[in-house]
């Protein structure tokens, strides 16, 4: 019994002076550990206003894109429609063309207008296809050119009151081209 | 602490191992009564070890349930979420634009098509107009129909070219 009762005592001696350690150790460290402690605090700190700062930037930059971006849009359906108006408007005017051309020479047959308004219908569509803006430029030149021959050889029929003359010039146009 | 309870559970699966082992040779030496108390108490020295490791996991899973929650709640964890919120944001705001200009784009260059193709047809249809009429008086019946059908033809499959070389081929056979 007294050997249980001092194995006992023995043992808890032990725990008793580990317990001591311990609590001299952190008695010992106690000031390194409320610093580090402090440190971490502001550190979380500073990591947090660090974040929120990036995120109100990133929110402002957001706002800003969205508005442009609205306004991009906005730009860019505006200048389709506007493109797609003058394609509109530029194939009118090239069935004007025909049409003008055929009241001005009454005997030209169906398939040399047809030829015709389908090789400005080329042009037009060249110039349109071509994303090159210098080439789209030559391209647009050459179509006036051949609008410019079409009506000067109208104004050439209604003076000329010939009935069995050709759109000579709109002719030589398309020869050279071709 | 977790160390300690973990050492107790493992001394309690050890206890109950040797007490089976001691009641079993105690039961062989022949001391029935002591194997009956050893065998009762073995049993339930094991149950006990079960019940104190499942204590241990629950607590554990608790533990890291806690810590996993408090650590999600955190202030600078929730900073850094709404920061790769805004991030994604804008990587789908760039996406998107992109994509509703493509769309744009698509859209514009269909209606084009659209406009050119009904302006294709309608010159077609004049052709074929004019061609037939051109045709009606110059050619024999029979042979007309056929001429008027193969026109008809080219017009649907929108080959204006092919009528004109049609008619020029009618014209000069005949």
């Amino acid at each position: 019994m007294s050997i249980l009762k001092r194995w006992f005592s023995q043992g808890l001696q032990w725990w008793r002076e580990q317990s001591d350690e311990q609590l001299r150790w952190r008695l010992a460290r106690h000031q390194d550990e409320s610093a580090l402690r402090q440190a971490r605090v502001l550190a979380e700190q500073a990591l947090v206003e660090q974040l929120k700062k990036q995120s109100q930037q990133l929110e402002h930059e957001l706002a800003i894109s969205a508005a442009k971006n609205s306004t991009e849009l906005a730009m860019v359906k505006i200048q389709y429609q506007q493109d797609l108006k003058d394609y509109q408007q530029y194939l009118a005017s090239l069935d004007k063309l025909k049409l003008s051309l055929q009241a001005s020479y009454a005997h030209l047959p169906e398939a040399v207008a047809f030829t015709i308004h389908h090789h400005a219908k080329r042009l037009l569509h060249q110039m349109w296809d071509e994303s090159d803006p210098g080439e789209k430029l030559k391209m647009e030149v050459q179509l006036i050119k051949f609008m410019t021959a079409v009506h000067e050889d109208s104004l050439s029929a209604l003076s000329l009151d010939d009935s069995e003359a050709l759109p000579q010039k709109t002719l030589a146009f398309i020869d050279g081209e071709v | 602490m977790l160390k300690t309870t973990l050492y107790a559970v493992l001394g309690l699966f050890a206890g109950a191992m040797l007490l089976f082992v001691a009641g079993f040779i105690l039961a062989h030496i022949g001391l029935s009564l002591v194997t009956a108390l050893l065998y009762a108490i073995a049993p339930k020295l094991l149950l006990l070890a079960f019940a104190v490791m499942l204590l241990v996991l629950v607590v554990l899973s608790m533990r890291a349930l806690t810590v996993g929650l408090v650590h999600y709640f955190r202030r600078e964890a929730r900073a850094m979420r709404q920061l790769l919120r805004l991030q994604i944001r804008r990587r789908d705001d760039g996406q998107r634009q992109w994509l509703e200009k493509r769309q744009i784009h698509y859209r514009s260059l269909l209606q084009r098509q659209k406009l050119r193709v009904a302006n294709d047809k309608k010159h077609s249809r004049q052709l074929l107009k004019a061609i037939t009429s051109e045709l009606q008086g110059q050619l024999p019946r029979n042979v007309y129909k056929q001429v008027r059908r193969q026109l008809k033809q080219l017009h649907k499959q929108a080959n204006p070219q092919g009528m004109l070389a049609l008619r020029d081929q009618v014209l000069c056979r005949f």
